[in-house]
This record gives C-alpha cells, structure tokens and sequence, in this order.
C-alpha cells in the first residue's frame, strides 16, 4: 500500500512536471529577444511582409490566445508546423530523433559497461596503481568539455574513421548490401558515439568506485570475508549489489539528459540528429520546432527520472516508509 | 555566417538577394538603342575520348565531385529558401537565362541569345530547346508561366523571387523557343537580375496555385525525388543537414556535365569539413575557414585559390538624428577621429590572418568599377584623432577618458554578432585604438538574431544603440548595398538608422539609368554621401580562399553561385 502511494506521489509529480514544463516551453523561447518574422532577412522582408508572416504564423495574435492554441494542438496529439520549412514538427523531428538514438544508446552502453569496470577495480585495488590509474584517466574524461574531446577525435582519426554525417554519402554508388550499409552507420555512429562515452564513463567510474568504497567498509562485507567468501564473489553479490543503488539512478537520469546533451557532439560531427535542429531553430526563433524538440527533451527527462524513482523503490524498498 | 543577416538569412543575402532592386544599369546593357546579346559557348564535352582541360592536361571524364561546406540547403522550394547554398542548387538544377562567366561577363545559359527593344521596355530571348529531367520538353512557355506567377503573387507567397523581376509587368512565349518580357520602365540591371530568375516546370508547379498562391509555399520538392529538374543536374538524394547527390540530367539544353555526379557534403564544424578534405573525404569545400589556409600552405596534393570578394566588414554608427542619448556620437568630428583611430591594418592581420584588406566603400573591389576609387580608408593616426577631438570641444577628464558636452564620459556599448568570425579580434583592435583617443568602448556580444533586434530596438525606430560592428556581404551590381541604407529600409534592411533624401533620390535614379557611365556616376556620388556622413566607417574586405584537391581542374570557384561553368566543367585531369 506504501508502495502504491509512493507511485501515485510519483507519477502525479511526473505529470506535473510536466504540465510546467509545457508552459515553461511556451513562454521561454518567447521571451527571446526577436522573433521568426524579424529573423528573416531577405530582399522583399519589408516591415509589411514582415507583418504579413507574422500573420501566416499566427504571431500576430495575443499570447494567450497563441497559447491557447498551443495547447489546444498540444492535446490534439499536434506539435503544429516548422515555421521555416512548413513541416509537421514531428515530421520534421523523426527522422533526427531517430539517427541521434542509436548513437546517444551506443555511447551509454559503452560508458556504462566501462565505468562500472573501472570504478569496480579502483574500489576493489584502493590504493594501488590500479585505483590511481583509473582514478585519474575517469577524472580526466569527466572534466573534459565534450565538444573539445569530439574536436580532438576529429583530428586524431581523420582519415582512420568517418568524421562527419550519418552515411558515406557515396556508398550508394556501389551498390551496397544491407550489411554494407549497417556497417557504414555503425562507422559514422562510432566517434560521437565513444565523445559521449568517454565523457560520460569517467562520472559512473567516480560514482560506482565511491559507492564501491563505501559499501566495502560495511560490516557485512567483514562476515562475508570472515566467511571465507571469495574476493569476487563478495564484490559482485554482496558489495556491489548495494553500490550499484546510488549509479542506477545516475543511469536513468543521465539518460534523459544525453539526448539533450547530443547537441554538442551533434554539432562538432556534423551528425543529423535532434541536436543540430534545435541549434537552427535557436537562431530562427523556430517556435514550433523548439517547443516540439524541447518537449521531446523534458520527456525523456522526466521519463528517465520516474524511472529512476520506481526503480529505487525495487532497489530499496526502504524508500516508500 | 558572412552577411550581417540572421542565420539562414544570412548567406541567404549573399547569393539570394541581393542583385535584385528596382534599378541599376550594368556594363552589359547600354540605353536607348536596341543591342543583342549572346551567349559565350562553354566547351563542347559532347565528343567522347580524351581532350584537354584548362590547365593542359588530360581531361577524365566521369566520376563524383566531392564537395563539402558548412551552409545547408535550407528548403529545395525556390518561394521559401534563404540559404545562399539553396540557391547555388537552385542554379545548378534550374533554368535560367543569362549566367555570369569568366571575368564576371554575362552569358547566356538557358537563352541563345537576346535583344532589347529601343525603349528599353521589350527583352526578347531566344532559348535553347531543352527537356526537363522527367522527359517533358522545356520551353518557353514554362518561362513565361514561372515569370507571370512570380508577378502575380509578388507581394505574398512568391515575394522571395520577386525582386529578380522587378518592374517587369508581364511576360509571353509567342512560340517554344522565344520569351518575351516587358517592363513598365526601362530597369538598368536586367541581366544582374534575371541570373536569379529561376525556370520552374510548369506542368509541376501550376497544380499548387490554390488558396490564393499560398500553396506554392507548401510544395516540398525534397519529398519527390529525383528532382523534376531543366538545368544541368537534377537532385537525386537529398539530406537537409547531411549530403545532396547531384546526378545529370540528360535532356539539358547545354553541354553534358564531365562528372556523373556532385556530392554536397554539409558540415557543421568547419574544422572538421578541412580535416575530412585533408584526408581525402573530400575533393573540394566551396571556403576555407581562413584560419586553416596556412596548414595547407606548401602542401602539394592541394591547390588553393584565393579570390577578391564581397565582404565587407564595419562598424556602424546609429546615425538617426532622434537618437535621445549620447547624441555626440552624430558628430561627424567624432566618429571623423574614431575612423582614424582604427587600425584596419591590424584588423586584416590578427582577425584574419592577412587575408583581409583595408576599404573606404561598402562597395567591394571585386566589383570592379562599381567602386569608388577616390575613396581611400582614413590613415590610422592616433594624433590626428586625438587633435580632431580636442577641436571639437571633447576634452580628457582627470581619468584620461573624454566627455561629451554635458560633462558626461564618452563610454559607449557596441554590439556585435556572434555569427561573424574574427569579430572578437576585430572589436580588440578598435577597443585599443579608441582607448588612446580616450573613449572607452565594451562588447555587447549577442546572437545575430538578438542583435539585430537590439540595434532596431525599440519596435525599428533605431533609439536606443549607440555603435555596432558586423558586415554586408554584397554582389557584382552594387544595387543591392547601396539600397540598404534606404530611408524605406527602416525594420528591413537598415543596422544605422540613417536615412537621407538626397541619397535615396539619387538610389532611386541609379535604379532606371541604362547607361553604365551615367549610373557609375551616381554609384559613386552615393558612395561619396556614406563616406561623408559615416553611418559606418569601412573597415576591411575579406577575401574568400577556396582549396580543392590536385586532381581536379575546371571548378571556376569564382562562378560558385552565378554560373552553372563550374558543374558543368569541373573535371579530373590524368596524372
């Protein structure tokens, strides 16, 4: 019953954020400096053509009744239209949400895998080569900028790996199997895929080997040694169950932010993702697309965080008392 | 970006907009009487077997070129594009009558030739039989009709086109091969304009006319590929931010393309674009951020090319007179020394590693004899600068820094974009500079959209900036640069606030002068006016440094977004 409740608690906070959240999407980018008809700059953009886009796209109106319609459209299941290419946002979001997912996946799976490695043999070697070594490649990692380690990844493997886009956009020439084509993504994903990654694994090694580190201090951890229980089995069924508690959560939240957190390597690779339409919507003053990218964002956020609070609660039962 | 526009728009003026206008005469046409013209015949590529390119050696015919560049084709629907590199694929894929060849002379593309009548209101062009990509035959009517619609929805949905057919009232096909425009008055830069003028297909584009026209701005051509394509290549593929594949389009009216196709590779990190062609990802990128041209210096697998053009950077006063505060700054003595404490000099070496030179017009160089040459960029003399202040009643408080007549300190904010490379460096130098005349100047560095609204603000009336740095990128007719300081400009074009009667008469009378003596005369006294008045100081034209890989030869980067010479003759050569 405690557990219901705290699902219930969840789950309405969840929406309510959410609800925030889709106001908050409405008013921030409007608060800009500018707007989509003051942004353009062309020739016939006289004040009256100006005026006259300020019509098509509704602007025109007062902000209540944009917002009204905003979350009439909202409900509706429509995220309205592109003002600068007359899309469907989501038409228009698709195809970029779908190319930056696989790569933003590839990159948590791989700092995931190697972060709790990493952080699993610090804790375990405290005091050793071994913890100084991964204390200070994680701590490295985690305090580079991302767009700086994508840069230097550019030039390093220039020639070596696809620097830039999805696809060698070439390859249809030679008539590729499907093989060839998954093989060719695969290679585009690979170096936004491992910037991510390696920004990424450096915080869940520091996370997983302080976690580590407490949890081997634990008495339970004495029995089980004074049991006799070997140095592996003691890490993986007693020390790093628990450990694992605090990095689980740090799992799903970064999860929600990574697909925001793309648009920097989006933009140093090049790479067509939802990232890179937000960036051009930013400087359009793309109402429609930012309000459709950002809502896109903070429900993976939000997502990615009701998880993380039903998920604690099997982890730690404790946590609806 | 390289024009003081907002983003997509920026570029977008360079190639879009920019020749079009109500007037301007050009060197090619002359007044009164009536004069033909023709077409300069690009190479016959039609002949099979080995022949010799430009530079003497063997041309090979076939294969991809691989261009890279970091501004995208923001729509493929000629009536909502803004993107310079839109209208380069517009150029390449579409019909259009005359063309700029070498030394920037005109040429005829779709058109075999031309004749204007004697009152200079008839222009008659003979075109070159043709098919569009889809088999349909491309003729004159398909001219006519894209022509008379572009007029008749001028003022809404195909506003974008329209300045390349201002004052032409209507247009006819009397027969397949003959089009036939008439203006309402005689317009000196017709052949400028109508380089921008895009064929579209007819049988395509007439089943969108509904809902008042509005439905030519819902066409998404990118949905429907191949392409329904006249020009030289039709789109085969196309990514907005990813690559664009070009393929040839085999009833083209004009010689057949040496490539099989054109790869336009978008970047969005310039840096990566150099290492992808360093590494040979790439056979070309259509401009090398200047900041990379030394490390390909002495490097022999490429060829760089570096070309005059048509940015020119400055700095911008708010020269409306209303202006509530700090109005010493309308002083023509004052910014009379702050354009002589401006080492432009400096500007071109450090924010643009030499590639840049001094300038006193907005008109560029490039432009030939469109540009005034009696205008000369004031010397950097500090002291000069200093004494020019003294004279004017702006005296040194005890902390070194001026004050204006009411006793307050000359300290002024001056915007500038972020989109504008070397904008940074370029503010340093003036910063220095005018510290030594004693006038205290910070960066109000914002995002181009946001700048431009603050250098307008409030609601377009120009009251509240005092100075700005940014750049116009112009075009071969000076038309368009001169037409931006317009009174009419206000909320459109305008970053100053200026406005002047005497030069708007005057922009208006270069805009029906046929003859090109007589309109350089104008061009050149309005040229005078902006040097005198200083609603910007000039400070440096940048040049544009282009790079492309050594087996490669006939890619005219000088023709990029004017001509279709460089898609139709861009070759490897046999090594």
């Amino acid at each position: 019953m405690r557990g219901t409740n705290y699902v219930v608690k969840r789950t309405l906070f969840a929406l309510m954020t959410l609800l925030v959240a889709v106001t908050l999407n409405f008013v921030l980018f409007r608060a800009a400096p500018g707007d989509p008809a003051s942004a353009l700059r062309c020739r016939a953009c006289t004040p009256e053509f100006k005026e006259a886009q300020r019509k098509e796209f509704g602007l025109d109106k007062s902000k209540l009744e944009q917002y009204g319609i905003y979350v009439k459209q909202l409900a509706q299941g429509n995220l309205g239209s592109s003002f600068s290419s007359r899309r469907p946002v989501w038409e228009e979001l698709k195809d970029p949400l779908l190319n930056t997912l696989p790569m933003v996946a590839l990159g948590t799976i791989f700092s995931i895998v190697f972060g709790i490695a990493s952080g699993v043999v610090a804790a375990w070697r405290r005091g050793t080569v071994a913890d100084w070594g991964n204390l200070s490649v994680s701590l490295f990692f985690y305090s580079l900028p991302t767009q700086w380690l994508g840069l230097m990844l550019v030039i390093v493997f220039a020639g070596v790996l696809p620097i830039s886009g999805i696809s060698d956009p070439f390859l249809e020439f030679t008539d590729p199997s499907w093989w060839d084509t998954f093989v060719d993504r695969l290679k585009h994903m690979l170096l936004p895929s491992m910037t991510l990654g390696l920004v990424l694994y450096g915080d869940y090694a520091l996370v997983t080997r302080s976690a580590l580190l407490q949890t081997l201090g634990e008495d339970y951890i004495l029995t089980a040694r004074a049991k006799g229980l070997g140095a592996w089995r003691i890490v993986r069924r007693h020390a790093l169950r628990n450990a694992l508690l605090p990095v689980s959560t740090l799992i799903a939240i970064s999860l929600g932010y990574l697909v925001g957190g793309a648009i920097l390597v989006e933009a140093v690779f090049s790479y067509p993702g939802i990232g890179l339409e937000v960036y051009d919507a930013v400087f359009e003053r793309d109402y429609p697309m930012l309000q459709g990218a950002f809502l896109l964002l903070m429900l993976s956020v939000v997502l990615a965080n009701y998880v993380a609070d039903l998920l604690y609660l099997k982890l730690d039962p404790r946590i609806s008392e | 970006m390289r024009t003081r526009v907002l983003l997509i728009a920026a570029l977008a003026a360079a190639a879009a907009i920019l020749a079009a206008g109500c007037g301007g005469g050009g060197a090619e046409e002359s007044a009164a009487t009536a004069t033909t013209g023709a077409e300069t015949p690009l190479p016959d590529t039609s002949t099979e077997g080995a022949t010799t390119g430009e530079a003497g050696g063997e041309i090979v015919k076939g294969g991809i070129l691989r261009i890279g560049s970091t501004d995208h084709i923001d729509s493929l629907n000629p009536f909502v594009a803004f993107n310079a590199q839109a209208y380069v694929a517009f150029v390449m894929i579409y019909p259009v009558l005359v063309q700029y060849g070498p030394g920037y002379e005109f040429e005829g593309d779709w058109a075999e030739s031309w004749e204007v009548s004697a009152d200079g209101l008839v222009w008659t062009f003979a075109v070159k039989p043709g098919q569009w990509s889809d088999g349909t035959p491309l003729t004159a009517e398909d001219g006519a009709w894209s022509c008379n619609t572009i007029i008749q929805y001028k003022s809404g949905p195909t506003a974008n086109l329209a300045p390349f057919l201002s004052h032409v009232k209507e247009c006819s096909a009397p027969d397949p091969q003959t089009l036939v425009m008439t203006y309402d008055q005689p317009v000196g830069n017709v052949l400028p304009q109508l380089q921008q003028f895009f064929i579209l297909p007819k049988h395509v584009w007439e089943q969108h006319l509904g809902n008042s026209g509005k439905d030519l701005k819902k066409v998404k051509p990118e949905d429907d590929l191949p392409l329904v394509a006249g020009g030289a290549f039709t789109i085969t593929k196309h990514e907005k931010k990813g690559t664009t594949i070009y393929e040839k389009n085999p009833g083209f009216y004009g010689p057949e393309p040496y490539v099989d196709a054109v790869g336009l590779q978008i970047f969005t990190n310039e840096d990566a674009m150099v290492a992808a062609l360093k590494s040979g990802d790439l056979d070309t990128v259509d401009e090398l951020p200047l900041h990379a041209v030394d490390s390909f210096e002495g490097n022999d697998d490429f060829v760089l090319e570096r070309l005059e053009w048509f940015q020119v950077n400055n700095f911008i006063f708010n020269s409306n007179p209303k202006k509530p505060e700090n109005t010493e700054l309308l002083d023509l003595k004052v910014r009379e020394a702050i354009a002589h404490a401006i080492d432009r000099q400096a500007i071109a070496d450090t924010a643009y590693a030499g590639y840049a030179t001094p300038v006193a017009s907005i008109v560029a160089p490039v432009t030939g004899e469109w540009m005034n040459p009696n205008l000369q960029p004031e010397p950097f003399d500090l002291d000069l600068a200093n004494q020019i202040l003294d004279d004017a009643g702006y005296p040194r408080g005890s902390d070194g820094i001026r004050v204006n007549k009411d006793g307050e300190k000359m300290e002024y904010e001056v915007i500038t974009p972020t989109g504008v490379q070397g904008i940074n460096r370029e503010f340093e130098v003036v910063r220095t500079g005018l510290e030594q005349i004693g006038i205290t100047v910070t960066q109000k560095a914002l995002d181009d959209t946001t700048a431009f609204e603050e250098i307008g603000a409030p609601d377009w009336q120009y009251l509240s900036f005092d100075m700005a740095m940014w750049d116009w990128v112009g075009y071969l007719d000076p038309d368009f640069v001169l037409s931006i300081v317009g009174c009419d400009q206000y909320g459109g074009w305008s970053d100053t606030g200026y406005c002047n009667p005497e030069y708007d008469k005057l922009y208006q009378e270069q805009g029906v002068t046929v003859g090109q003596e007589a309109r350089k005369e104008i061009v050149w006294k309005m040229q005078e006016i902006l040097y005198d008045d200083r609603p910007y100081i000039q400070l440096v034209v940048l040049d544009q440094v282009t790079a492309h890989a050594k087996g490669w030869d006939g890619l005219w980067p000088e023709l990029g977004g004017f001509s279709k010479r460089p898609w139709v003759e861009a070759h490897q050569v046999a090594s």
